[in-house]
């Protein structure tokens, strides 16, 4: 049997010059379902709060708290950003449940894209919170010498945050695909059990080191927070 | 290896889209929902605590005047008790006087009926010695008791002063009393020895008086020269009624 190369994207249809490949029409399906869901749980929160509304809430103070305790900051700021790619990554390593759906973090270009984001808020909230000049100083600590180190590791460590969600969630299909089409119908539900979990790992990797490159940068010594250190997957 | 430049910054858009989506219809929200139930939450606490510092401030003043009801009471109390003390002083004062005074009245009454018992026994004695003295007496010879007598009021009328002498003559008629009748020579030497002794008063008259007992009075209108045994039982009795009294007072 031959698979095809994780490594490619598919195109499955072009808008004018833009090719529309698989991931982008399945992030655009869980954008869809994220949003409805949203839209249809929000819509009638009341101070007396519903099951769904309180498990809803738990699961956005939860978020709230790790923003509060992991960067030592206001979370109203950053929720959007850490929620969102949180809840996008969970939805999107699951959605290799779906019979037929690829998740869209199996691809390079989505976990490229959203490393691309978290660089690029990192850059933002850290030139926002203590301005260009003290945020460019905070790469000259503890010493000068370490600047080009700085720099170099501002990049680095976007791109192990990339290849590590996209390690992780790629094998993890290649696999699946690989045992169904070497055993029968049954024999996958381990794995899929399994890839259930380090998906959910890997959401929440993901989400915590966005705090921790975040939180770094707003902080004044521009070193990284002493609640979370980065660990690797 | 290729990388997919369209796919790579559709991707980001999405997410980017995604992020405000998300923003707007589920972190915004359900952040609001739980601001609005803490700021409610808060509100009732404040509410409560507010509640609980009026409770408390009015369960204080109800203690201040709990307190100085207590106070009161307890001033009322003691105002009482020293009022009803010193009540209490001035009835056992007033009761200790009464007390005293029925005791001095019952002393006195005892003295006072102890001293007429006294009285009539002495005045029974004077009687009893009067009456011995009289049946003694009436053992001698009349003329020789009443000569003595007559001699003894001689002398006691001797004993007056001149003025007394004078104003006795001037004083009226004078009768002569005698336990017994005298016989008409004891009268004739009486009027005369009275007519040495007071030269210008007229003829005695002569009367009999038995609880004399022995001797002779000299009786005026206003004055009267005692000489007898009874005088003297008298003077003796009065003599120690003044004793008694002295005694007892």
């Amino acid at each position: 049997m031959k698979f095809a190369s994780p490594l490619e994207s598919h195109v499955l249809f072009p808008i004018g010059p833009v090719p529309i490949s698989q991931p982008v029409a399945t992030t655009w399906g869980i954008m869809a379902f994220l949003t409805i869901g949203s839209w249809l749980l929000t819509r009638r929160l009341a101070l007396r709060p519903t099951r769904a509304q309180a498990a809803l809430e738990l699961v956005v103070e939860t978020v709230a708290g790790q923003i509060r305790e992991t960067m030592e900051a206001e979370p109203q700021r950053y929720l959007p950003l850490i929620g969102t790619l949180f809840l996008f990554l969970l939805v999107a390593n699951w959605s290799s449940l779906i019979p037929g759906v690829e998740p869209p973090t199996a691809t390079l270009e989505t976990d490229a894209a959203l490393a691309l984001i978290v660089f690029g808020a990192t850059l933002w909230f850290g030139v926002r919170a203590l301005g260009p000049r003290a945020y460019l100083a905070t790469f000259a600590r503890p010493s000068i010498l370490l600047a080009p180190l700085n720099i170099v590791e501002l990049f680095t460590r976007s791109f192990s945050l990339m290849v590590r969600l996209f390690g992780n969630v790629m094998s993890g299909v290649f696999m699946i695909g690989v045992v169904l089409s070497l055993a029968g119908l049954l024999v996958p539900i381990p794995l899929m059990a399994l890839e259930m979990l380090t998906g959910a790992v890997q959401a929440y990797i993901f989400g915590a080191l966005a705090m921790v490159f975040i939180g770094s940068a707003i902080s004044e010594n521009g070193a990284r927070p002493p609640s979370k250190q980065e660990s690797p997957a | 290896m290729r990388i997919d430049w369209w796919t790579l910054a559709l991707q980001a858009v999405n997410v980017l889209i995604l992020v405000w989506l998300l923003g707007r219809f589920l972190f915004r929200p359900v952040m609001d929902a739980i601001a609005a139930r803490q700021a409610s939450a808060q509100a009732l606490l404040d509410e409560a605590r507010e509640a609980k510092d009026r409770a408390q401030a009015e369960a204080q003043a109800l203690k201040t005047q709990n307190d100085g009801f207590v106070a009161d009471a307890a001033a009322r109390r003691a105002e009482i008790r020293t009022e009803a003390e010193a009540e209490r002083q001035r009835l056992l004062a007033q009761a200790r006087l009464e007390a005293d005074a029925v005791v001095e009245q019952g002393h006195a009454a005892i003295d006072a009926e102890r001293g007429r018992v006294a009285a009539q026994w002495r005045e029974k004695a004077a009687n009893l010695a009067a009456s011995m003295a009289g049946t003694l007496l009436a053992r001698l010879p009349p003329e020789q008791t009443v000569q003595a007598m007559v001699d003894a009021l001689k002398a006691r009328l001797g004993d007056l002063s001149e003025a007394d002498r004078r104003s006795l003559a001037a004083a009226g008629p004078v009768t002569v009393a005698t336990p017994a009748p005298l016989t008409a020579d004891l009268q004739t030497q009486v009027a005369r020895a009275l007519g040495e002794i007071l030269p210008d008063t007229a003829t005695p008259i002569f009367a009999v008086d038995p609880d004399l007992i022995a001797g002779a009075e000299l009786r005026t209108p206003h004055a009267v020269v005692r000489n007898s045994w009874r005088a003297d039982l008298d003077a003796m009795v009065e003599s120690l009624n003044e004793d008694d009294h002295a005694r007892i007072a």
